[in-house]
């Protein structure tokens, strides 16, 4: 056991990271009122701080703040046309492909057996239920995380 | 972080038009809260380097040693512990004062950690600094901050 009185520093580990104390300061601190005042102190501390009223805005932030955006939300609607146009012309490259390629699609699944047919469309589908279940688990994990 | 009121209404407008204009890059690595508190750490950080003021000062030893003195007195004194004078709820605006006049880094850790109760991790995160340098610094703040009380008030009024 420890003779001499804790250091600040042990005192304070003692108050807010007790698991990291060593024996020899546990065993000071259950026979030295001195120290254990000095812990009593550091806590009655940190409840004062805890108690103090959280800091407020003087004005109101969100208004401001929209205001700042509404100034900005011009150059992303151009951004937002550009990306949606983007998205179209990528659904009709995709549509005509398929509307084109249409009769070769039908021939390839009738030249199927349908067991080969069967596995095909087995594994499609267990494929997209893998996709699905991984896209839930990172949506949930996202919610999670925003839950602050 | 920062002292004066227009600057601070300033950077908090600055912080969320930030995080608005960023939020498509956050990777979902953290919490949210977190994240926006990196943004805001950084923010001020920014503002107080162009002010040059200095994020922490150096350790004032001659305090320390009067801290010494004064806390053995007040503790081995037959009055009332100190905390039931100093910290109590009556002197919040006294102990909110004495916060404001830290240095602005530990001003920044005692909020997280005392009033918003985050972990070192958490801190650690906003602050980019490592747990081990957060505890010294966050020991350190409640030191300096128990010695500015203790100085500031007549220890023979206790």
């Amino acid at each position: 056991m420890k003779a001499e009185h804790l250091s600040d520093h042990e005192i304070q580990r003692y108050a807010f990271d007790s698991l990291e104390c060593k024996t020899d300061v546990i065993e000071h601190m259950s026979s030295c009122s001195l120290c254990k005042k000095r812990v009593e102190s550091y806590l009655a501390l940190s409840n004062s701080i805890q108690d103090l009223p959280e800091p407020q805005l003087a004005f109101d932030l969100s208004n401001r703040v929209l205001t700042q955006l509404e100034t900005t939300a011009g150059k992303r609607s151009i951004l937002n046309y550009f990306i949606y146009s983007l998205i179209a012309l990528g659904l009709v490259v995709i549509i005509s492909c398929l509307f084109y390629s249409a009769g070769v699609l039908i021939d390839l699944f009738k030249s199927y057996s349908g067991i080969s047919l069967t596995l095909v469309v087995s594994v499609a589908l267990l494929i997209s239920f893998g996709i699905t279940a991984d896209m839930l688990r990172s949506y949930n994990k996202k919610i999670n995380m925003l839950n602050y | 972080m920062i002292k004066t009121q227009e600057d601070r209404e300033d950077l908090a407008q600055e912080v969320y038009l930030k995080v608005f204009d960023k939020l498509a890059s956050f990777k979902f690595n953290s919490k949210l809260s977190t994240w926006v508190g990196t943004i805001t750490y950084n923010t001020c950080l920014k503002f107080l380097e162009k002010k040059k003021i200095p994020i922490l000062d150096v350790t004032n030893k001659e305090g320390a040693e009067s801290w010494d003195m004064l806390e053995s007195k007040a503790l081995g004194s037959d009055y009332s512990p100190i905390e039931s004078y100093i910290f109590k709820k009556e002197s919040g605006q006294v102990l909110a004062s004495e916060i404001e006049k830290l240095p602005p880094l530990y001003k920044t850790i005692i909020t997280l950690y005392h009033n918003e109760e985050m972990s070192y991790r958490e801190i650690g995160e906003i602050t980019n600094l490592p747990e081990g340098t957060l505890k010294n610094y966050l020991y350190r703040a409640r030191k300096q901050l128990r010695e500015s009380l203790l100085l500031n008030y007549n220890i023979e009024d206790l």
